[in-house]
């Protein structure tokens, strides 16, 4: 049984480092340099967020969970809006492991 | 989308920042609709997992109303599970989630970005587009919500600091809600990021993760096997949106997103840092090589 004090203990120590910076940054002025360096960010984060964590995605079937993300892509690619291509990749997944089996 | 028409065909009467908050808070829902998905998704197995720990539904609840951190909340059931004390479990906690730290650097620039001149710069685009009565040079942006340009010229005038209805406790409760996905889908967004956006897209990402983990201790056990393995997709296929309207547009984007997935599989074989900065290391330094390539070529 995990007590309060646990859940107390993991709530302090993940807010800590969220709040910080917003509490260390403000007021001041940033360098062109670091401006670029943000303008990247995007980029860098959505690709490392995908991979390679997506291969296990669905547990022990990564190419189930590639099929996935390819009907994401092509639905982004020819659609805007995101939650279309949630929907449908879920239900990819769904469907194949349906048909897979088990 | 016809968001974008009303918001600016309202904009124009409706007097400061009012009308401006609320629309920043509608555009906030909206971007965190997609992340609402995701997290119930998502979710769901945490409350399925808590549930058969014998966790009771409160303590569930509160470590997803309190940490709404998921990688840690599974982590702490799995050492839970082993077995593994309290401060052992805070300290991995604080391990896997420091990684925040960084994008919260991140959002709090963003935030702070005194980008006057970037607005200046939209706001006489938008007097162009309006002038020539067509749309801008690259159309309406694909998988962005709001493409922007019309409300950016009425934000100009009434806007030159960092942002309306910046208040401290905004702030503290904004810091609460980054995460991954927050972070992702506030990062992206072209317009000037405000807090109360951030909140918005937060609270609905938030809402989401609460029901979802609810859900899950209620009914997860009743879901069919393949339903339940189905729903890890979610969160990849949503970052996959978000990233492939930008891969269309820049090659730079391209190269960025993938070699940071490289460079991040590698840091993981290589197992020298925790998961949560082998992502943040290869964010970052991605990052830092592209502004330095790019930056150069620009230059020449």
């Amino acid at each position: 049984m995990p007590d309060l004090l646990l859940i107390a203990g993991m709530a302090a120590v993940t807010y800590i480092p969220r709040l910080l910076p917003f509490l260390l940054l403000s007021g001041r002025t940033l360098p062109p340099a670091f401006k670029r360096f943000l303008a990247f960010i995007p980029y860098t984060a959505l690709g490392a967020l995908i991979i390679p964590g997506v291969i296990e995605a669905v547990p022990g079937r990564p190419w189930v969970s590639l099929a996935g993300l390819a009907t994401a892509a092509v639905i982004a690619w020819y659609r805007q809006g995101l939650i279309l291509p949630v929907v449908a990749a879920a239900g990819m997944v769904f469907l194949l492991l349906v048909w897979l089996g088990g | 989308m016809n968001a974008k028409n009303r918001a600016g065909q309202k904009g124009e009467k409706t007097a400061c920042s009012v009308g401006q908050n609320r629309q920043e808070v509608r555009e906030g829902i909206r971007r965190g609709l997609p992340v609402l998905i995701g997290y119930f998704s998502a979710s769901i197995p945490f409350g399925l997992l808590a549930k058969a720990g014998g966790i009771s539904l409160l303590e569930t609840f509160l470590f997803s109303a309190l940490v709404f951190a998921g990688a840690s909340q599974f982590m702490a059931l799995n050492l839970l599970q082993a077995g593994v004390v309290a401060g052992e479990i805070i300290l991995a906690t604080f391990l896997v989630n420091s990684r925040h730290l960084v994008m919260s650097t991140v959002l709090a620039a963003r935030l702070r970005e005194n980008s006057l001149e970037k607005v200046e710069e939209e706001a006489e685009k938008t007097r162009e587009v309006v002038r020539s009565g067509r749309p801008g040079p690259e159309g309406p942006e694909p998988g962005r919500l709001e493409p922007g340009r019309p409300e950016t010229g009425r934000l100009k005038p009434e806007r030159p600091g960092p942002g309306t209805g910046s208040g401290k406790l905004l702030t503290f409760l904004a810091a609460f809600g980054v995460t991954d996905e927050s972070f992702a889908l506030a990062v992206t967004r072209k317009k000037r990021l405000t807090p109360l956006f951030l909140l918005a897209l937060e609270v609905t990402a938030y809402s989401g993760w609460l029901t979802g983990t609810i859900t899950g201790f209620l009914l997860g056990a009743a879901l069919p096997a393949e339903a339940r393995a189905s729903m890890g997709i979610a969160l990849y296929a949503m970052f996959a949106a978000i990233l492939i309207p930008e891969l269309k547009k820049s090659r730079p984007a391209l190269f960025l997103a993938v070699g940071a997935g490289v460079f991040h599989t590698l840091l993981e074989r290589l197992q020298l840092f925790s998961a949560g900065w082998n992502l943040i290391l290869a964010i970052v330094l991605t990052a830092i090589a592209g502004s330095y390539f790019y930056g150069r070529k620009k230059e020449e």
